[in-house]
């Protein structure tokens, strides 16, 4: 394979590397995940002169520690598969930041480098003048600089990119040094590790292990352990780490980074001359901080816009919604008549209607929903109010042993649990990603209502409402219950700062929040819809086998499945076969179960409260809806948890703790309650 | 030196300090000295002089070579040391910081040695040296009274004159980051970002709820629970 194929983007969050990203791709973009992580990866096809070449979009990063999963992602990514050119952005109105990372990529020994210098307006705007050239001399890589959100400076870039790609040799004279006794005791180092191919295997790997050994980072750390060499390596490293801080009076890690910076400073001060008006742009964002986040307003200003969220997520996708389903319903019955008319077998018919377009029909009603809902988020992320969100709820959420950003999931969890949970997307740190994942199911969906209006009205007329109400409560907090249980017991004392950067106020480009949009919709409905429609397809088969059985009866294999499992349900209260067929219809959307038990009572859905009335006591009812709430999210929400934990380990636990949890809760409300009752 | 033994470093240091204290160090006076019995003494000096460190005259008189007498200062300089950091500094009462000299002296790293020889100078140093100083005056009343000190542990004031935990500082006031300290992931991350000592961060805002704290530094803003900004030393301005 061509080496000269692949170039990866990389910069720190908040650079704008998603517009450079889009402004070189457009729309020929690929989004997945990196490989075993739930961190998103895009990748996308660029022609450069005559070469398509692969722009593999790195996660945003601020340097290349192993203390955040995505600069480990980049880190591996940038030493096992040795892209041919490494672009970074940079935000040009903060380069004594943003210089910190090709810094890093240097030291990494990435050799063919070009830095896109973004953001130019907001530098001129800031008064800010920068020598590209001279700049470009010292550090010995090309400069380019852009307006991304304009497309200016675009077309030069890719010159350049396609330039850097036609050079053969690119000698790396890479400026920088430590301070001498720093650079002593690296030197002592690589003596030691230059033997050991595993830990160098160049001399500018061997100086970058010895880099990451002195600043204790974990991962070489425990390469060393590996080395038969172990023993000497230790402690000479022990040996030079205490030698240098007695001398440098403070930590090494400390004075590495601090050596960097000093660099960087000195490139600043020589490179960027600042002159008339200061931080304008920075006085305008403080200006709507000022009301966002506020004391009083911040609060109220965000549950605003998350109702508004919520809003045109429910009541703007729900509208299309309808018609969806309509034209499914539609196209079912009328499949089904063709068959009849041509006189094809029923259980073709029934295929037809209730497999394949119910089962396409069950993935795509979610779309609208999905649509909107990552509209309203794009827009969140890419204004920056995201940030501010968490920043306003933090203190709630920590307190549940969450992160200020499950907020918004956990909301929407109320309306839907499936873009609920794709809404965790915009957690960065997974540990939180997934309590927030396990538990959102527990958000009682709107899908749930009918089963409770149905059961509450036949039975607690009197106190419908607080019987409803009683149940969207308990769902809130076992949810807050398990999350603190989950994080002790499988994230125990694994730490999730909240250092996260509140970026200027910046207005979205249409094109950004669209495309983001458009992908996010894209990934439900080829991921997740695979689950949902093989499962929509698998009931039927349960329900109308075997062959010439009325469709879901006692009779079909559901039925025979609903009378083998009636008995375990019976501590429960409700222990007949109709119950666990309807709960197991229940899988492929909550509502189900009511129209399924019309079907099997035989009464449609008019009459079904009266036979409800008969069949349950209000204790047994209180059960079978405590039951419907937390047992097994609908298939719709396990495909997207499927697809978003990126594991079927995870999964399968969510499927498992909720089905015991339900049946455990609905055995207890009924045996205690049969104590007073 | 390292190739003598415990005893053998005993040894010369107590014909150093005879030699020293009476013009004169016989064995038997070195047997009383060390509480040990005359043969061992003899043993122990035919070791001594074999490494060409002890010459033994008549009468049992002994007497260092120059080798042995280098050797022995070096010993006795250790001892006198932790001695006068266990007596003098710490408080331990004579007799004690003696018998534990005597003991620590044989393992102590001379790294270790060595600080604790600046520290002791240290100390030492100080103007009026026949009074302690103040914050040693303070420890031994700690140690012996169990009174605090007049400022509370961590509101005293460390280095500089007005260092505090950035959780500390008010809406609107900056300082000048001293130090970061705290878990490997939160200090990697904060570093990484440009939070090295010398830099300026302002505390900007508190979240509605009172937690966390917003503060900008390098021109641009970073939110940080307030559990994390005590993490960060500041310098007051």
């Amino acid at each position: 394979m061509d080496k000269k194929q692949v170039i990866a983007l990389a910069g720190n969050p908040n650079s704008g590397k998603t517009t450079v990203f889009n402004a070189l791709t457009g729309t020929r973009q690929k989004v997945g995940n990196w490989p075993g992580v739930t961190v998103e990866r895009k990748e996308g096809k660029v022609l450069l002169g005559n070469r398509e070449v692969t722009v593999v979009d790195l996660p945003g990063i601020y340097g290349l520690t192993a203390s955040s999963i995505d600069e480990r992602i980049a880190r591996d990514f940038l030493l096992t598969e040795r892209p041919f050119l490494v672009a970074i952005v940079l935000d040009s109105s903060n380069l004594d930041r943003h210089l910190y990372l090709p810094l890093q990529l240097m030291e990494l020994g990435v050799s063919r480098l070009v830095l896109i210098l973004n953001m130019m307006d907001e530098a001129r705007a800031k008064g800010l003048e920068i020598d590209v050239e001279g700049l470009s001399r010292t550090l010995g890589v090309p400069v380019v600089t852009t307006v991304a959100n304009k497309r200016v400076g675009i077309e030069e870039l890719k010159k350049t990119l396609a330039r850097e790609l036609e050079k053969e040799h690119q000698t790396s004279g890479f400026p920088f040094s430590y301070p001498e006794p720093i650079e002593k005791g690296i030197e002592r180092l690589s003596e030691i590790l230059k033997p050991h191919p595993p830990l160098s295997s160049s001399p500018h790997n061997t100086r970058w292990t010895a880099l990451k050994l002195l600043e204790g980072d974990e991962e070489y750390l425990a390469r060393v352990q590996n080395s038969p060499a172990k023993e000497r390596i230790l402690s000479l490293l022990t040996m030079v780490k205490e030698d240098l801080e007695a001398e440098l009076g403070y930590d090494l890690e400390t004075a590495l980074v601090e050596a960097r910076y000093g660099y960087i400073k000195g490139l600043v001060s020589e490179f960027v001359k600042r002159k008339g008006s200061l931080e304008q742009r920075l006085s305008m964002s403080d200006k709507i901080d000022k009301v966002v986040t506020n004391r009083f307003l911040g609060l109220p200003i965000f549950l605003f816009l998350m109702w508004l969220t919520f809003k045109l997520t429910f009541s703007v996708g729900g509208f299309f919604l309808d018609y969806i389903d309509a034209l499914f319903g539609f196209l079912g019955e009328k499949a089904a008549l063709l068959v009849h008319l041509v006189h094809g077998p029923p259980w073709l018919a029934s295929l037809l209607q209730n497999g394949i377009i119910g089962g396409v029909g069950s993935v795509l009603v979610f779309l609208p929903n999905i649509f909107f809902l990552f509209l309203a988020i794009s827009i969140m992320e890419e204004t920056g109010y995201m940030a501010r969100g968490a920043f306003v709820m933090d203190r709630l959420m920590h307190a549940m042993g969450l992160h200020g950003k499950s907020f918004i999931p956990m909301v929407l969890g109320f309306g839907c649990n499936v873009p609920a949970i794709m809404a965790t997307r915009t957690l960065e740190n997974p540990k939180d990603r997934i309590i927030t994942i396990l538990v959102n199911p527990l958000m009682s969906c709107s899908a749930r209502l009918p089963i409770y209006v149905l059961f509450a009205g036949a039975l607690f007329s009197a106190h419908q409402g607080t019987v409803i109400f009683s149940l969207y409560f308990l769902g809130v907090v076992l949810a807050i219950l398990l999350a603190r249980l989950f994080k002790t017991l499988f994230f125990k004392g694994e730490p999730a700062p909240l250092i996260m950067e509140l970026p200027p106020y910046r207005l979205p480009t249409w094109k950004s929040v669209l495309l983001n949009t458009w992908q996010r919709s894209l990934i439900f409905v080829k991921k997740a819809g695979t689950i949902i429609f093989a499962t929509v397809v698998l009931i039927w088969f349960l329900a109308s086998m075997p062959l010439g059985v009325e469709y879901a009866s006692q009779q079909s294999i559901i039925g025979g499945m609903g009378t083998f499992l009636a008995p375990i349900l019976k501590p429960a209260g409700f222990g007949f076969w109709q119950a666990a067929v309807a709960l197991f219809f229940g899988i492929l959307a909550k509502e189900v179960v009511v129209g399924t038990l019309g079907t099997l009572y035989g009464t449609g859905e008019e009459k079904l409260g009266t036979v409800i009335a008969h069949q349950f006591t209000p204790l047994t009812a209180y059960a079978f809806m405590v039951m419907s709430l937390v047992y097994i999210p609908c298939i719709a929400t396990i495909g997207v948890i499927r697809r978003e934990t990126n594991s079927w380990k995870w999964t399968a636990f969510s499927v498992g703790y909720s089905l015991f949890l339900g049946w455990f809760l609905a055995v207890v409300v009924y045996q205690v309650g049969r104590l007073f009752l | 030196m390292d190739a003598l033994s415990h005893s053998a470093q005993d040894y010369l240091e107590a014909i150093l300090v005879l030699s020293l204290e009476r013009g004169q160090a016989r064995v038997k006076e070195v047997a009383e000295f060390l509480g040990v019995k005359k043969p061992s003494v003899v043993a122990a000096v035919k070791g001594l002089m074999s490494k060409g460190l002890v010459k033994h005259e008549h009468y049992g008189y002994l007497e260092l070579t120059p080798r042995g007498l280098a050797m022995a200062r070096d010993i006795y300089h250790r001892h006198q040391t932790i001695y006068r950091f266990l007596h003098r500094i710490l408080g331990v009462e004579a007799t004690t910081a003696e018998r534990d000299a005597c003991q620590i002296e044989h393992y102590i790293s001379s790294k270790t040695l060595a600080r604790l020889v600046k520290f002791v100078e240290f100390v030492e140093s100080f103007p009026d040296s026949e009074e302690d100083p103040k914050w040693l005056h303070y420890f031994k009343r700690y140690a012996e009274r169990g009174e605090p000190p007049p400022c509370a542990l961590d509101k005293c004031p460390r280095g500089g004159e007005k260092v505090k935990s950035l959780s500390e500082l008010k809406v609107g006031e900056t300082g000048v980051i001293k130090r970061v300290k705290g878990e490997e992931v939160l200090k990697k991350r904060l570093l990484t970002m440009g939070a090295i000592p010398g830099t300026q961060v302002r505390v900007e805002k508190v979240a509605p709820l009172g937690d966390p704290m917003e503060i900008s530094l390098k021109g641009f803003h970073l939110s940080l629970r307030r559990e994390e900004a005590q993490n960060i030393e500041v310098e007051v301005e």
